[in-house]
């Protein structure tokens, strides 16, 4: 299957022009009907029981867990479901034993998913450091060698900005970080669904992403471990191998982590929205989006009164543009794309207060992402219904 | 594949306390869709492919793509009893031989998780008669030399463990180019099975291939055959009545007693030259 054959798959893209999916993707039909199967024809609960629905499902939900391991390279850990990319990364949070002294280190440049959960263990005597980046978004590694020292416990860095599209030098930070021995979870949620992603040549021990920004249901996210580490922040049915009234054992692999009946149709859909990536090729979807964005940063940065916020060509960068016109309110221009172009856009802090306020933008951005189902035609009728706003400036 | 267990050995009017080495057998329960299809007893090896080729010569699958996945795992009571017991003597490493299952879900699943008939419905399941007219024919026209079946049964039946154990079967799959795979097991079926599961995996084109085996070659292993379009099944030992008349119909040439100077060709001659 190649991408323009795939644009059947997407009903919205038939009428309205999809450029937020670095918020949440669009869902293929095959996703839809795989989840609707589930609910059709072998719905039952995971883990338990010896009828065949049971043991259906439950092949079923491990498989999905066998497609996303081996979609980042992930076989040799732990791939654990989770709700999204925010519950995985307040699970290393929670999970991790925590002592006063300890250092983390990430950036300003965060999602508030990757920054509040640490900020929180300031409480518990945990020193966080919140490293500043140098100019459009990118971090001097200097800063990061300076910044982890041996009594740092874990680094959370962003792979990639959900506001700037900057790709952070991951690999790097994940060398200084063995060094010092300090953990390295990576946030992948704007990462994973856009190029070819291995843990192994990555050298991160936690690597947290969603599976709704990668063309999988709603409530679908995944926590990767190297090496399972953390204590589980969920217990009950589904992670013990036995109880007794006066203590329990664990279970181990991705059980230990997903207590309760977890989200079996999302885990099923999710894989196969892995299923669906993979059979598209990962590098042919990065080039696609990769032409789509110098396309789209080519013909922004000739408009007058137009700013962007990020890498202005394609180099260590993704299909995420961030821009402002003017002193227009970002929300207004998303009104505008939407009303007279039906262009849906995200506008606003983009959950970064933070870094909104370190680039001084009191009203955020407005943010386009493109994906997969996004088209050259697109782009350009993008790029000429911002000229006809800008001249309003 | 074995382990040594203590026995008395009785050698020339004396007793005397000793060791033997013994082959595993293990109970594999495979599913299907959900569904259990069959308790095997099986040597724990090459599950995976024996697996496969059950499914195939049950015709529950026609080709390797069709499984979409298959688990083998320790059954899950047997697991957790031994999580339970950590401190097990060393001497109960006979009991060690859990039960396994094998789960397989096909890429049309829905026939076999919904029906209410039996998962494996041709001979051995809910038929109690062997339908010949269901067989299909042999497509070949592969000609080999009766030297070539001679001295592919001699590297066939070359086993440590069958020196060691006394207790194995073995059959061999070779090609033109030829030894593909030779496998042991407590079972000649189970064998022919894990062999032809192996070739699946490996894309062998079975029209060229020529199977040997150590031991009976009864109307299933013919059955197993012509599933697969193997044209040519030899064995050391002997033959039966319902294997030659199926071989016969079906067009398989079958050659028992295979020995260094001697063999019998009872079906589908026309295959064997004799140069000499």
């Amino acid at each position: 299957m190649n991408l323009e054959d795939c644009l059947a798959d997407f009903q919205i893209s038939r009428y309205l022009h999809y450029m937020d999916s670095a918020a949440t993707s669009l869902v293929p039909e095959p996703v839809i009907t795989a989840m609707n199967e589930y609910d059709r024809q072998y719905r039952a609960n995971v883990g338990r029981g010896m009828h065949r629905l049971t043991r259906f499902a439950t092949q079923k939900y491990q498989d999905a867990h066998e497609l996303v391991s081996s979609f980042i390279g992930g076989k040799e850990g732990t791939t654990v479901f989770t709700r999204n990319t925010t519950e995985a990364i307040n699970m290393v949070a929670a999970g991790l034993d925590w002592h006063p002294g300890d250092r983390i280190v990430t950036t300003v440049v965060e999602h508030h998913s990757n920054l509040l959960p640490w900020l929180r263990l300031r409480q518990r005597g945990v020193e966080v450091i919140v490293i500043q980046p140098g100019e459009a978004g990118v971090f001097d590694i200097e800063a990061f060698e300076e910044a982890i020292t041996a009594d740092t416990k874990l680094v959370a860095v962003s792979h990639t900005s959900n506001v700037l599209g900057t790709v952070q030098p991951v690999r790097k930070i994940a060398d200084i970080c063995k060094a010092q021995g300090a953990y390295f979870l990576v946030d992948g949620a704007q990462s994973v669904p856009h190029f070819p992603m291995d843990v192994q040549s990555l050298g991160c021990d936690f690597l947290c992403f969603s599976g709704h920004k990668m063309l999988g249901p709603t409530g679908t996210g995944v926590l990767w471990m190297r090496n399972a580490v953390i204590s589980p922040l969920i217990l009950g049915g589904g992670t013990v191998d036995d109880v007794t009234t006066e203590e329990y054992t664990l279970t181990g692999g991705y059980q230990r982590f997903e207590g309760g009946t977890p989200n079996i149709s999302g885990a099923i859909g999710l894989g196969q929205a892995v299923k669906y990536l993979e059979n598209l090729g990962m590098d042919v979807i990065f080039k696609h989006e990769q032409k789509l964005t110098e396309r789209l940063l080519k013909g922004l940065a000739d408009i007058e009164n137009v700013t962007i916020h990020g890498p202005q060509d394609t180099k260590n960068r993704i299909g995420v543009v961030s821009f402002t016109i003017g002193r227009i309110h970002p929300h207004e221009i998303a009104y505008l794309l939407d009303e007279r172009a039906a262009i849906l856009v995200r506008s606003g802090d983009h959950c970064c207060i933070p870094l909104m306020k370190h680039l001084g933008l009191e009203n955020g951005t407005v943010r386009a992402s493109l994906y997969l189902y996004n088209t050259s035609k697109e782009v350009d009728l993008l790029i000429e219904t911002i000229e006809e706003i800008a001249r309003m400036v | 594949m074995y382990i040594s267990v203590p026995c008395i050995k009785y050698d020339n009017g004396l007793m005397v306390p000793s060791s033997h080495e013994v082959v595993m057998e293990v109970p594999l329960a495979v599913f299907v869709n959900g569904r259990h299809a069959l308790t095997a007893m099986v040597s724990p090896t090459m599950l995976e492919e024996f697996v496969t080729g059950l499914l195939y010569t049950e015709r529950i699958i026609r080709k390797l793509e069709d499984i979409e996945s298959l688990h083998i795992e320790e059954s899950r009571e047997k697991n957790r009893e031994r999580k339970r017991d950590k401190n097990r003597d060393e001497s109960e490493k006979i009991d060690d031989v859990s039960p396994l299952s094998a789960s397989v879900l096909t890429k049309d699943p829905f026939s076999i998780m919904l029906s209410g008939r039996t998962v494996l419905s041709g001979c051995g399941g809910d038929t109690s008669y062997l339908d010949a007219d269901r067989l299909p024919k042999i497509q070949s026209d592969l000609v080999t030399d009766v030297s070539t079946i001679k001295s592919i049964m001699k590297e066939t039946l070359v086993s440590d463990l069958h020196v060691r154990t006394g207790g194995i079967h073995i059959v061999g799959l070779f090609g033109p180019e030829g030894k593909i795979c030779v496998i042991e097991d407590i079972g000649r079926h189970n064998a022919l099975d894990r062999a032809i599961g192996y070739g699946l995996k490996h894309g062998v084109d079975f029209s060229r291939t020529i199977v040997t085996c150590s031991g009976r070659l009864s109307s299933e292993m013919v059955r197993k055959c012509l599933i697969a379009n193997i044209p040519v099944i030899s064995s050391r030992g002997a033959t039966t009545t319902l294997a030659i008349s199926l071989g016969e119909q079906a067009g398989l040439t079958i050659i028992g007693f295979v020995r260094s100077q001697k063999m019998n060709i009872y079906t589908g001659a026309e295959r064997i030259r004799n140069p000499e």
